[in-house]
């Protein structure tokens, strides 16, 4: 929607100029062989670096296009009041529970209950996890996006990202380095929680899924409570 | 009718979004805040926010990797 006046003063201060947009295409098919070629010379060396390679470019496209961010999923219903990626976040958890209920559940059905080797990463969790999120919060609203839309912004063209990325490697590699001071101090005593050892999986699952529901229910009544103001 | 420029370039994500609800803020209705801004992310987010609001809103691209966003206070 758009007003006279607005349309106006776009038509004014646009009609001298043509429009000097590049054609990007061409970029577009040099990356595209390039990409081609990693892939080829990939193959020969190890079969699932290829499979990493193609899924991480696949992901990076859909970031990109879709515009999700995990930032602004969290930032937008306290910022502008705005749910929308925090619900798409919600119907992609919805979707890996129902893909994990489904892995675990093959899995468990033959094999023993050994936390190290059931698929999903279950590791333990305690305050650690929370200390370490409510930073990682901090240095992502600064930063303007996680790890993932941070990688997607250099892809874009964008110039700051880069220098949140050697934050990234920074900390990482710090991280890396004293992981096993706090594993042995913090972490190793930290109990893992896996429902599935208590009740049953389809349980579980009907549990979470309902949980999920109401919390998207919840992002619409606020999100509408929010605009009649 | 005013109109106002407010230039965003260079800057993340939320910041042009929070300019911009301030600057709004202090316009008269009727008045025209054009926002120029070369992050992707800031022209959707602010064409969600004003549709949202009820503000009459436009996003031109008006070269590659540059946007100009244009809001109306009803």
């Amino acid at each position: 929607m758009m007003s006279k006046e607005m349309e106006a003063l776009i038509l004014k201060r646009h009609k001298t100029e043509k429009v000097k947009k590049k054609n990007q295409i061409p970029y577009a098919i040099i990356i595209l062989v390039i990409a081609s070629i990693i892939s080829v010379s990939l193959w020969r060396n190890n079969h699932s670096y290829v499979v990493f390679w193609i899924t991480g470019i696949s992901f990076g496209i859909v970031l990109r296009y879709s515009r999700f961010c995990f930032a602004a999923a969290f930032r937008d219903p306290f910022l502008v009041k705005n749910t929308k990626l925090m619900r798409a976040l919600l119907l992609s958890l919805m979707i890996s529970t129902t893909g994990f209920a489904i892995i675990q559940y093959g899995y468990l059905k033959n094999n023993s209950m050994d936390y190290a080797h059931i698929p999903g990463m279950i590791i333990s969790v305690g305050f650690h996890t929370m200390i370490g999120a409510f930073i990682f919060g901090i240095g992502m609203s600064i930063a303007g996006g996680c790890a993932a839309s941070v990688l997607m912004r250099i892809g874009e063209g964008h110039v700051l990202p880069w220098v949140t990325l050697l934050g990234f490697f920074i900390g990482t590699v710090l991280g890396a380095k004293d992981y096993s001071f706090w594993y042995e101090k913090i972490i190793k005593n930290a109990k893992i929680v896996y429902f599935p050892k208590y009740v049953n999986l389809g349980i579980v699952f009907i549990v979470q899924m309902i949980v999920l529901i109401i919390l998207y229910k919840l992002m619409i009544w606020y999100q509408k409570k929010s605009i009649k103001r | 009718m005013k109109v106002r420029d407010l230039d965003c370039l260079y800057e993340a994500c939320p910041i042009p979004l929070i300019k911009a609800i301030k600057e709004l803020r202090r316009l008269n209705s009727g008045d025209i805040l054009v926002v120029h801004s070369d992050e992707s992310c800031v022209g959707v987010a602010m064409v969600e926010w004003a549709e949202q609001n009820n503000y009459q809103v436009k996003l031109v691209e008006t070269e590659v990797g540059e946007w100009e966003i244009y809001v109306q206070k009803p």
